[in-house]
C-alpha cells in the first residue's frame, strides 16, 4: 500500500506533464513524426555493423540506467526529507516497490529502443543497464565512504548548499582508481569481443556518472560568479582521475589504439560536461535538459554524416554557450 | 511523565557537520511550543529531525513517551510536517495530494476541520499548485501538514507569506486545534504570535538551547512586548 503511494503520485505527475506537454493533436502529430524519425535514424545506423549496432544498444542501456538509477535514488532521498509521504520513503519494503516498478518501466522502455536494432541488441542493451545500475549504486555507496567529515574547528566551505555534492566525490582518487582497476578487468576478461568499441564501452558508465553535476549547485554558482572554467574542473578531474589510470592499463596490456579510444571517450564527455554546465546556467532545469539533448542530437548527427564537421560544430557550439553562461552569471535572481 | 515530545542531549548533523547539540526540553501534549533564533541556528534542522525527515546523530527523541531516536519512519508516522512550498508538485493540485496521501480528499478535509476557512481552502482544491502564489501554496503546505491526521504536528515559520487576515485566522484555527489536544512545534520569527500564541518557547543558537520561556514568561512577555524583544535581541548579541 505505501508503496504503491511513492508510484502513484510520481505516475500522477508524469502522467499531468505529458498531458500538457502534448495537449493538442499538432503536439502528438509532432512527437510521432519525432519518434517515427528517431527509430528510423537508429535504425539506419545500427544496420551498418553488428558491432556498432551492439555498442549502440549497450549506451543505450547503460545511459537509461544510469539515468533512472541516479534519479530513483534522489528522488526517494527527496520523499524522504521533503515531502509528505516520508513515511513511505522510509519504509524499505516501500522504497523496494518504487525501486522495482520503476526499473520495470524503464527496461521495457530499453527493449523498445533497442528492439528497433534487433533481437540481439535487447540484451546487449538490458546487460548496459544493468551495469549502470550497478555502477550508480556502488557510486553512492563510495560517495557516501568519501563524504570528508569536517572537524569543528575548521570553517564552512564557502561554496553554498549543494556545494558537498558537486566536489565530495571528486577528493576521492581511491574510488576513480579503483573503478579503472575494474574496467581494466572487464576489459581483459571480454577478449571475445573486439576491444576497442568495448574499451569505450567500459569507459562510458563512470564517465558518465564522473560527470554528472547538480543543476542547482551549478545555478547557485552562477548566481555566486563562479566562472565556467572553475565548475568544470573538479568533475573534469574526477573523470581524469579515472581515465589516465585505465588508460595506462590499457597502453601496456592492450595497446595504443584503445589509449586513443579512450582518449577520444574522455574527450566527448569533456565536451558533453562543458555543454551541460554552461546551459544550466541560464536555462532553467527542465529547459536546460531539452536544450543539451538537443545539442547532442545535432552532434550525433553530424559525428554520423560528416564527421570532420565536428571539428567546426564543437568549438562554435561551446562558445555561444559559454558566452551565454557568461552573460548572465550576476544577474540570476 | 506527561509528554508529547521529549528531547535529551539531542545532537543533529548535516553533511558531517554537527548543527544541533545537547538539545533538552520537553513539550506537554495539547500545546503550542514556539521555537525561535537567528538563521541558521537549527530550528529547521530540529523540526525535521522531530518529524523524521532527518536522522539524528546521538541523544534520544521520544514521541509520546516512546523512544524513537533510531526510528525515522515511526518519527514521520507520528508527525504532521509542512513540505516546503518549493517542493509541491507544480501540475497537481491540493486535492490530488489529499487523496494520495490518506486515500480520499474527505477523510483529509475532516482532519483538517475548521483550519481549512483560515486556509481558505475551497479556493485551492481543485487549481494546480503551478498557478498558485507563494502565499496560496503556503495555506496548501500547511494544510497538508494536517491532511493526514496525526497528533502531532511541527511546522516551519507557517506565516510566510500570508497576508495579514489569513496569518491571523490561521493563528486562531491552530490555536483551537491545540485546544481539542493538538500538539504543535512551530519554528517563528514573529514574537506577536509567539507570546500571544504560544504555551512554551526556546530560543536557539548556534545549534543549542539558549533561553527557554514557560507560559508565564510568554504571558509577561505579551505585556510588555518591546522590552521582552530588546532583552531577547541582546541575549542573541552577547555570545
Amino acid at each position: 500500500m505505501s508503496g504503491s503511494r511513492l508510484v502513484r503520485y510520481d505516475a500522477l505527475i508524469l502522467r499531468r506533464e505529458l498531458r500538457d506537454a502534448f495537449a493538442g493533436w499538432s503536439d502528438r502529430v509532432v512527437l510521432l513524426l519525432a519518434v517515427l524519425m528517431a527509430a528510423g535514424f537508429l535504425h539506419e545506423v545500427a544496420s551498418g555493423s553488428r558491432l556498432r549496432a551492439l555498442l549502440i544498444a549497450g549506451g543505450i542501456g547503460a545511459a537509461l540506467g544510469g539515468a533512472v538509477a541516479g534519479t530513483v535514488r534522489r528522488r526517494l532521498q527527496g520523499f524522504a526529507t521533503d515531502s509528505i509521504l516520508a513515511v513511505d520513503a522510509l519504509n524499505p519494503a516501500a522504497c523496494r516497490t518504487y525501486r522495482a516498478v520503476s526499473h520495470s518501466v524503464a527496461i521495457l522502455l530499453c527493449f523498445g529502443i533497442s528492439g528497433i536494432i534487433g533481437l540481439h541488441a535487447m540484451a546487449i542493451a538490458l546487460a548496459g543497464y544493468g551495469m549502470a545500475v550497478l555502477a550508480e549504486s556502488l557510486g553512492g555507496g563510495v560517495r557516501r565512504l568519501a563524504v570528508p567529515r569536517r572537524r569543528q574547528d575548521r570553517p564552512a566551505p564557502r561554496m553554498g548548499y549543494g556545494a558537498p555534492s558537486y566536489r565530495m566525490f571528486w577528493r576521492a582518487p581511491a574510488a576513480a582508481i579503483a573503478a579503472a582497476v575494474c574496467a581494466w578487468l572487464a576489459t581483459t576478461m571480454l577478449t571475445r569481443v573486439p576491444s576497442m568499441p568495448m574499451v569505450a564501452a567500459i569507459a562510458l558508465p563512470w564517465l558518465l556518472w564522473a560527470s554528472a553535476v547538480d543543476t542547482q549547485a551549478v545555478r547557485f554558482m552562477a548566481q555566486s560568479g563562479i566562472a565556467t572554467r572553475q565548475m568544470v574542473r573538479p568533475p573534469l578531474g574526477g573523470m581524469a582521475l579515472f581515465t589516465v589510470p585505465y588508460g595506462l592499463f590499457c597502453l601496456v596490456f592492450v595497446g595504443m589504439p584503445a589509449v586513443i579510444v579512450i582518449f577520444l571517450t574522455f574527450l566527448a564527455m569533456a565536451v558533453v560536461l562543458i555543454a551541460r554546465i554552461s546551459v544550466q546556467q541560464f536555462c532553467a532545469p527542465r529547459m536546460a535538459q531539452i536544450l543539451l539533448t538537443g545539442i547532442l542530437i545535432a552532434g550525433v548527427l553530424i559525428a554520423v554524416s560528416l564527421p570532420p564537421a565536428l571539428l567546426l560544430y564543437i568549438p562554435v557550439m561551446l562558445v555561444l554557450l559559454w558566452r551565454r553562461a557568461r552573460a548572465v552569471r550576476w544577474m540570476q535572481g | 511523565m506527561n509528554e508529547a515530545i521529549g528531547l535529551e542531549s539531542l545532537a543533529m548533523e548535516r553533511d558531517g557537520e554537527t548543527v544541533l547539540d545537547s538539545v533538552s526540553m520537553t513539550v506537554a501534549p495539547a500545546t503550542w511550543f514556539g521555537l525561535i533564533g537567528a538563521n541558521g541556528s537549527g530550528k529547521t534542522t530540529l523540526l525535521r529531525g522531530i518529524a523524521g525527515r532527518l536522522p539524528i546523530a546521538r541523544g534520544i527523541c521520544r514521541l509520546h513517551g516512546a523512544d524513537l531516536s533510531r526510528s525515522r519512519e515511526e518519527r514521520a508516522r507520528l508527525t504532521g510536517f509542512m513540505p516546503p512550498i518549493e517542493t509541491l508538485p507544480e501540475r497537481l493540485s491540493a486535492t490530488d495530494l489529499f487523496e494520495i496521501l490518506c486515500g480520499d480528499h474527505v477523510t483529509a478535509s475532516g482532519n483538517i476541520g475548521d483550519l481549512a476557512a483560515a486556509l481558505d481552502l475551497d479556493a485551492l482544491r481543485h487549481r494546480p499548485i503551478g498557478q498558485c502564489s507563494a502565499g496560496m501554496r503556503q495555506r496548501i503546505a500547511i494544510a497538508l501538514a494536517f491532511a493526514g491526521g496525526q497528533p502531532i504536528v511541527v511546522l516551519d515559520e507557517p506565516f510566510n507569506w500570508l497576508d495579514p487576515v489569513a496569518a491571523y485566522d490561521v493563528r486562531a484555527a491552530l490555536r483551537e486545534k491545540v485546544r481539542t489536544g493538538l500538539t504543535l512545534v512551530t519554528a517563528l520569527h514573529d514574537l506577536t504570535t509567539l507570546t500571544a500564541a504560544c504555551d512554551a518557547a526556546a530560543l536557539l543558537r548556534a545549534g543549542r538551547v539558549q533561553e527557554r520561556y514557560s507560559a508565564t514568561d510568554l504571558r509577561d512577555a505579551a505585556r510588555s512586548p518591546l522590552e521582552f524583544e530588546r532583552r531577547m535581541i541582546a541575549g542573541l548579541r552577547s555570545r
